[in-house]
């Protein structure tokens, strides 16, 4: 569905002091596929690249080098711009800033409009969309009522309406409380496994990566560690020089590891904290001396 | 779930029995909260969206007047004379969420000297209060002479902190000072608010939705629903009653709930560990003595 | 409750008048307002003063939203009309220096409040009616028809739409502002002018830095969501005419002769 190629991204910065503008390599070679209804968590500290990788996916930025194809189009072919776009949405960070309409229905349907797309089928698909992330009863509310995560869902429910095949969403979680962060990870887990939609999230919170099918880590520009959770998750000094935030327990499971406790690699959950912790206990109980790792 | 203030003289600020509504509104939004804080003492403020927290930090900075109890200052009732409410800011910092979005001077430093002046101290004096504020957060002389809006996001919000700082408050309140900010960077700040009170001495109290950092970083926590303070006590304390806590919306640190998985299975975990450290010197002992009793 | 009426002067209830079309209401307000221009006496103000007021009923607007209205502009109108009374042409009944009332002065006074209050309270009708989502749609549809003239019809309602949408969000934030400014010491309750003057900056400056931003973020995610300033599109609520608009706009058809022939008459009877 996504496959991009040798992809590099260069921005000129003027420096502060004045003087010439000097050019700053975001993206340095960057080599990426990804498949229909996948979900994958781009990783990685700010300055990472992953913001501006994200631009790239619906044509916001264009490559300075190498290729983007989305769904068998070139982003660089200028007539194929809207195709493109009908394809991927965007999702962005500040929840308020990507609102336009003065009440929920209105801005479901601003896609929509934008489309062309006959007013009674405009009407039927904002339904259907305000239904699936959750927001019906709020149809005629103005924007401002809702909460946080609310509004992150309205969002989603606008960007949904125009039935992209996958929708890009570039640290949509980041102004959010924990509670309404949960909320619109466990919207994007039901569009990815009911809608079949291909869920491209970019974010710096390690827990978010924890039910994607693929992590990928970016470093420098660069494609620093692509594969499973379980894979990505278990080279944990890896992660530690990456600046990511590990979550406590796959700290706590790496510590007792390392004072030889058998911890399989790696322990992403409480639930999977538990059980591992059980089966090394319960070895223990029954006296076998030598606790076999789990493979 | 009290804990013992070492006596009246060492009491910074003291919410007495403070209840508060907005004039028009006939919700209260704050019930009967009482608590005090020492010099020095690093206090989280925990509580779900809407349960009052940021009504409840503006009435220890005299924003709000409380509708009743009162708020004392060194033992002193702010809202009486000769008491003036705007006082209170003098002692009290509030820095509020993404603070960088208030800077507005011309340059970092004039920025930082803003709040002093305000507070009738003179240009100079401002301007020095400035600088050493500027260093403490850590942006040194390069930046003094800078456009705040041209730095980065991260800057930016050192230098609004800085701008607080330099009034001198013996208390300063954040509230989430990690917003939207990376895991690296949010290290670094709370690295930043342990050098605050170690080197000024001042009190620090934390408003944050991160029970991770709560545990990691304060000495007691206050934790508010439906504008009442339903616990004041460490975090140690406060993060046993992980069902109540879950009830208040704001949980627990993970590892907490993970070692309450472990209870709910059969374990007989002592004591819940807040922090990874705490976590792994309990579990090992788990480990290691149950290999005894069998 | 105010974010939801954006402006605050829309009254929400289930009308005829509240169901028509914005353009039959702005179509109505129109004439309403053109022909008081040409009424010439006074005692017809009193006849477009009752068919105002069958209105108001007919929308079930309560009578003390009309004086609401009416409130804001009273010392307005006291001006209006001892200027008009007592500085007009003819001959003066009673004067004192410059001052002189005349039987003139006092027609034209009476005239031109009546005329003030009138327009007002019609406009309030139109607002009270109508919101201002409903209003930028009627005459974004209305003036369509510029669009052959190359009148961006279309950008410009969108424009007014989402300056509408962000009002609350920008009230919100000069509250956020001002509690962090105060928290720096800054007093905005007390104080001269000079000194009201000087903490303007620390609101202005970042609300400006703000609105840059969230002009930019916009910009971009209307872009990915599809807008390309080409104007192929549709609504989800398109306007269209119904039963009652089209007896509405025949009733101002009637309205606007009938009102100007009664006015002649009355002026020649008396």
């Amino acid at each position: 569905m996504i496959h991009i190629s040798g992809l590099v991204h260069k921005f000129r910065e003027y420096p502060p002091d004045g003087g010439e503008a000097v050019y700053k390599t975001a993206l340095d070679g960057v080599n990426l596929d990804v498949e229909d209804g996948q979900f994958v968590v781009i990783l990685g500290p700010n300055g990472s690249g992953k913001s501006t990788l994200a631009r790239h996916l619906n044509v916001l930025l264009k490559p300075d080098e190498g290729t983007v194809w989305i769904d068998g189009r070139n982003t660089a072919v200028e007539e194929e711009l809207w195709k493109i776009r009908d394809c991927v949405g965007m999702v962005f960070q500040n929840p308020d800033n990507q609102i336009i309409g003065t009440t929920v229905e209105e801005d479901c349907a601003f896609g929509l409009e934008m489309r062309g797309v006959k007013p009674a089928q405009i009407r039927a698909r904002v339904e259907e969309s305000l239904l699936t992330v959750g927001l019906p009863d709020k149809r005629q509310f103005s924007p401002s009522r809702l909460s946080g995560g609310e509004k992150q869902r309205l969002a989603i429910a606008g960007v949904v309406a125009c039935r992209p095949r996958c929708v890009v969403l570039d640290e949509p979680t980041a102004m959010l409380d924990p509670h309404a962060r949960a909320e619109v990870m466990e919207l994007l887990h039901r569009l990815n496994l009911e809608n079949q939609m291909t869920v491209v999230l970019i974010t710096h919170h390690m827990v978010e990566a924890v039910g994607a099918r693929r992590v990928i880590i970016m470093e420098h520009g660069r494609v620093a560690m692509d594969g499973s959770p379980e894979a990505v998750f278990s080279d944990l000094e890896r992660l530690q020089t990456l600046h990511l935030e590990v979550p406590q327990v796959t700290a706590a499971a790496e510590q007792l590891r390392a004072r030889g406790f058998p911890f399989s690699r790696p322990v992403l959950t409480e639930k999977q904290f538990a059980e591992e912790f059980l089966r090394i206990y319960e070895h223990r109980a029954r006296g076998e001396e030598h606790v076999p790792h789990r493979s | 779930m009290n804990t013992v203030q070492g006596g009246k003289s060492m009491c910074l600020i003291e919410a007495d029995h403070v209840s508060f509504s907005y004039p028009d509104v006939s919700r209260t939004i704050l019930q009967e909260v009482t608590f005090s804080i020492a010099q020095g003492e690093f206090i989280g403020l925990i509580g779900a969206s809407g349960s009052g927290k940021t009504t409840l930090v503006k009435q220890l900075n005299g924003l709000l007047r409380p509708t009743a109890g009162r708020i004392l200052l060194n033992g002193q009732d702010t809202g009486r004379r000769p008491f003036r409410l705007a006082e209170l800011r003098r002692h009290v910092g509030l820095v509020f969420q993404y603070p960088e979005h208030q800077l507005f001077k011309g340059t970092v430093l004039e920025d930082g000297a803003f709040g002093p002046s305000n507070l009738g101290a003179s240009p100079e004096e401002a301007r020095q209060a400035a600088r050493e504020a500027l260093s403490l957060v850590g942006l040194g002389p390069e930046f003094e002479n800078r456009s705040p809006l041209e730095l980065s996001g991260g800057e930016m919000r050192l230098a609004a902190i800085a701008g607080v700082l330099a009034m001198r408050p013996e208390l300063l309140i954040l509230d989430e000072p990690a917003a939207g900010l990376d895991p690296a960077a949010k290290e670094r700040m709370l690295v930043l608010l342990r050098n605050i009170r170690a080197e000024r001495g001042t009190s620090i109290l934390l408003v944050s939705h991160s029970m991770e950092d709560i545990a990691n970083c304060t000495d007691r926590v206050l934790a508010l629903s439906g504008g009442r303070l339903l616990s004041d006590a460490s975090p140690s304390l406060v993060f046993q009653q992980v069902g109540r806590m879950q009830e208040l919306g704001t949980g627990v640190p993970q590892i907490t709930a993970a070692a309450e998985e472990l209870r709910r299975r059969g374990i007989s975990v002592p004591s819940l560990p807040i922090t990874v450290s705490e976590a792994v010197n309990c579990f090992e002992t788990l480990l290691r003595e149950d290999c005894h009793d069998r | 409750m105010i974010a939801d009426l954006a402006i605050g002067r829309y009254y929400a209830a289930e009308s005829s008048v509240h169901s028509l079309d914005p353009r039959t209401k702005l179509t109505a307000a129109l004439v309403f307002i053109v022909t008081l221009f040409l009424i010439r006496d006074s005692l017809t103000y009193l006849l477009c003063l009752a068919a105002l007021l069958l209105l108001y009923r007919i929308s079930h607007v309560p009578f003390r939203y009309l004086m609401r209205g009416m409130r804001g502009i009273v010392l307005l109108l006291l001006f209006t009309l001892i200027f008009r009374a007592f500085f007009s042409p003819g001959d003066p009944i009673w004067s004192w220096g410059l001052l002189k009332l005349t039987q003139n002065g006092i027609n034209l006074a009476i005239r031109l409040v009546l005329r003030i209050s009138l327009m007002i309270l019609g406009a309030s009708l139109l607002s009270y009616t109508t919101t201002p989502r409903q209003l930028a749609n009627g005459m974004e549809q209305a003036l369509s028809g510029l669009k052959r003239f190359h009148v961006p019809v279309d950008d410009i309602a969108l424009t007014v739409t989402i300056a509408f949408r962000f009002i609350p969000v920008l009230n919100e934030e000069i509250g956020i502002l001002m509690d962090a400014q105060a928290a720096r010491g800054v007093d905005f309750q007390h104080g001269k002018l000079p000194e009201k003057l000087r903490r303007i900056p620390s609101l202005v400056i970042p609300l400006f830095v703000s609105v840059l931003r969230r002009s930019a973020d916009l910009a971009t995610a209307m872009e990915a969501r599809g807008y390309s300033g080409e104007n192929s599109c549709t609504k989800m609520y398109p306007l269209l005419y119904r039963q009652a608009d089209r007896i509405a706009y025949l009733l101002i058809l009637v309205y606007a002769p009938a009102i100007l022939l009664i006015d002649r008459g009355i002026a020649a009877l008396l």
